[in-house]
């Protein structure tokens, strides 16, 4: 039965083409949405792991300005705070009173014209202490990271990233030659090894500089951008960022019992947090591939209420022959099917060379970006086509069933 | 020779809206294995609602009807599936000939749903064969249709109809479509066809088609009027063409 349902639907498809084409189209769009928001949303949790993996989970982030600790920053609405100061993190630097935090440093950010000779570039600075290059596990390939010393005396020093050398200063080795910021000149003492872009941002394509350096000479402020610590176990977080609390509102004379005029935050939070909206970005965009998907659906069950009007007398005679309703209704379902399940593959197929392009443009943009064919992916997207495929041909299947055999001789 | 089709006081009714039009009323009539009978009558007499309710195309609204002894009206969508499988062949006036595909997929049709007899797939095989064969077509198995000329359409039908090995072949009308050359081809096979033992049952209008069976049953108004044997037969492989 199967083999002369399938040897039908051939016969069929074969005598509409271009009408099986384009209704095929349509499954064929839905099911490459799937496919690619699938695997691309897998290997972007993926890449965001491998980042948090290589920074480690075990760090705290103070930012200034009062918000919830799991929501945007103060920052975010264009709110500046200047009650984070220097002395804040020079006391969670005190071992005795935060035995858990292995390293802190305040942070100031700004972007700014850097010059070397004839070339000019915009470049992310950062003013950081030294304990900088153990927070972010930088890598040094030259030279030596910003010291305590550096720091105390405002040096007009600078460490810079692996592609602001290359940039600034091409073949030459960059130790010891100056670069001009706003005017000034910074004698570069280190070189980071490459690292490629993360979510904290572009380390190839940044300079840093002493903190004080960066609050008095470029940007004239005292307070701070953000501290960032690092806690020697991730068990620790919790307790350390309640110490952190009592602290700075301490410190900023704040009651224990008022919020604070700050956020403390911890990777593994933002990383929720940042869970959070992928996650929802891609439930939306599986809501958008789930309505290709219904639209394609509609497409089959429209095209199969088409045929099913050219058809009447065809099926007529085929009953008039000796076809039985189930067999009708087999037929048809089995034509839904396979144009759902043929839409399915090859949309699979799509969405398979479009994630490698999404792989290849995401390398060539140095995300250590890992492409995911979990083959579950491509069954579950062919699943979810023949089930569109039998679902929307149930109707006309219904329909074509109840023809008649004298339909073969009324259409006469 | 025995009785195939015992019919009595059958009637159809179609119902339109609050219109009732009573196309067949009290039909009565006996057809034996083997018989070559012609349904006549004037436009809306009803022969060819008769023709429908003998070949198990539509429901009586009333009387009884013996197949082979057993009464239809009581069979179930499945059985009637199987009956007009196994038991009939029916060529139509328009031929009903799926255009797009070949000779021989048209002529296979009813073997596609044979799911009775068992044939393995080379006796099914032989069976088109040998049906296209029979009706002069074995050149043609691989046409189209669609490119047929009418005569040669109505052969394949005739075909389709053979292919199941039926009891009895239903024709409407069969040379209806047709010019006076292949209509006359057309009876030649159906005659060729009764003399084999088939029984043939064949709505016409035509006289001169008619003439071509042993038996006519002449309708008007919904009844059987005359049942006739007929008088100076026509041979069809004698004449050289239908008047």
């Amino acid at each position: 039965m199967l083999f002369l349902a399938l040897k039908t639907t051939w016969q069929n498809f074969s005598a509409a083409k271009l009408r099986t084409f384009l209704t095929v189209l349509g499954i064929i769009i839905g099911i490459t949405a799937v496919v690619i928001v699938m695997s691309v949303g897998r290997s972007a949790q993926e890449l965001l792991l491998d980042q948090v993996r290589a920074v480690g989970s075990n760090l705290i982030v103070v930012l200034p300005g009062a918000a919830a600790d799991d929501g945007p920053p103060a920052i975010a609405f264009g709110i500046v705070t200047t009650t984070l100061i220097n002395e804040d993190v020079e006391q969670l630097r005190i071992k005795s009173n935060f035995p858990h935090i292995l390293y802190a440093s305040g942070y100031v950010t700004t972007n700014k014209i850097v010059r070397h000779r004839s070339t000019t570039k915009s470049y992310e600075i950062q003013g950081v202490s030294a304990d900088a290059v153990n927070i972010e596990r930088m890598s040094i390939a030259e030279g030596q990271f910003i010291s305590a010393a550096d720091e105390g005396q405002n040096a007009r020093v600078a460490v810079i990233g692996a592609e602001v050398a290359k940039e600034l200063f091409d073949k030459q080795n960059p130790i010891g030659k100056n670069i001009k910021i706003d005017k000034t000149n910074y004698r570069v003492i280190g070189i980071l090894k490459k690292r490629g872009t993360s979510f904290f941002g572009d380390f190839d394509k940044t300079i840093y500089v002493p903190l004080t350096t960066a609050q008095k000479s470029l940007l004239g402020i005292d307070y701070l951008s953000f501290a960032r610590m690092r806690i020697d176990d991730e068990r620790n977080i919790t307790a350390t960022e309640a110490e952190i609390r009592k602290l700075l509102k301490t410190r900023h004379g704040i009651p224990q019992d008022e919020e604070g005029d700050f956020s403390v935050r911890n990777l593994a939070s933002a990383l929720n947090f940042l869970g959070n909206i992928t996650n929802v970005v891609r439930y939306f965009l599986i809501t958008v591939a789930g309505i290709a998907l219904v639209v394609g659906g509609i497409g089959v069950m429209n095209m199969m209420l088409i045929t099913l009007n050219r058809r009447v007398r065809e099926i007529g005679l085929r009953k008039s022959l000796g076809a039985r309703s189930l067999d009708i209704a087999l037929q048809f379902i089995t034509e839904s099917l396979i144009i759902a399940l043929v839409g399915g593959i090859i949309g699979s197929i799509l969405g398979f060379s479009l994630i490698e392009l999404v792989a290849v443009i995401a390398t060539a943009n140095d995300l250590a970006w890992q492409t995911n064919h979990a083959p579950s992916i491509y069954l579950t997207a062919c699943g979810i086509a023949s089930v569109i495929g039998i679902i929307f041909g149930i109707y006309p299947a219904f329909k074509a069933q109840r023809v008649s055999p004298m339909e073969a001789l009324r259409y006469e | 020779m025995p009785t195939l089709i015992d019919c009595s006081d059958l009637k159809k009714t179609f119902i339109t809206g609050e219109t009732e039009t009573h196309a067949l009323k009290n039909a009565t009539c006996t057809i034996n294995q083997g018989e070559f009978v012609a349904i006549m009558g004037p436009s809306g007499s009803g022969k060819s609602t008769l023709m429908h309710l003998l070949s198990f195309l539509e429901k009586p609204s009333g009387g009884t009807y013996l197949f082979e002894g057993e009464d239809i009206t009581t069979f179930d969508e499945e059985r009637i599936s199987e009956l007009r499988n196994q038991s009939i062949g029916f060529v139509f006036q328009a031929f009903n000939l799926l255009p797009r595909l070949s000779v021989w997929d048209n002529a296979e049709l009813p073997l596609l749903y044979d799911f009775y007899t068992k044939l393995s797939r080379s006796n099914k095989k032989k069976r088109v064969t040998d049906a296209l064969k029979s009706v002069g077509l074995s050149h043609r198995e691989e046409y189209q249709t669609q490119y047929l000329s009418g005569g040669e359409k109505q052969r394949v039908a005739i075909a389709r109809a053979l292919v199941n090995d039926p009891k009895i072949i239903f024709a409407d009308e069969p040379t209806g479509n047709l010019d006076s050359k292949s209509g006359l081809d057309v009876m030649r096979i159906l005659q060729k066809l009764h003399e084999d033992g088939r029984t043939i049952i064949m709505v016409t209008h035509e006289n001169a088609t008619a003439q071509h069976a042993e038996r006519i049953l002449r309708l008007k108004d919904g009844i059987i009027i005359k049942d006739e044997k007929v008088e100076n037969r026509l041979i069809a492989k004698d004449i050289k063409e239908l008047k």
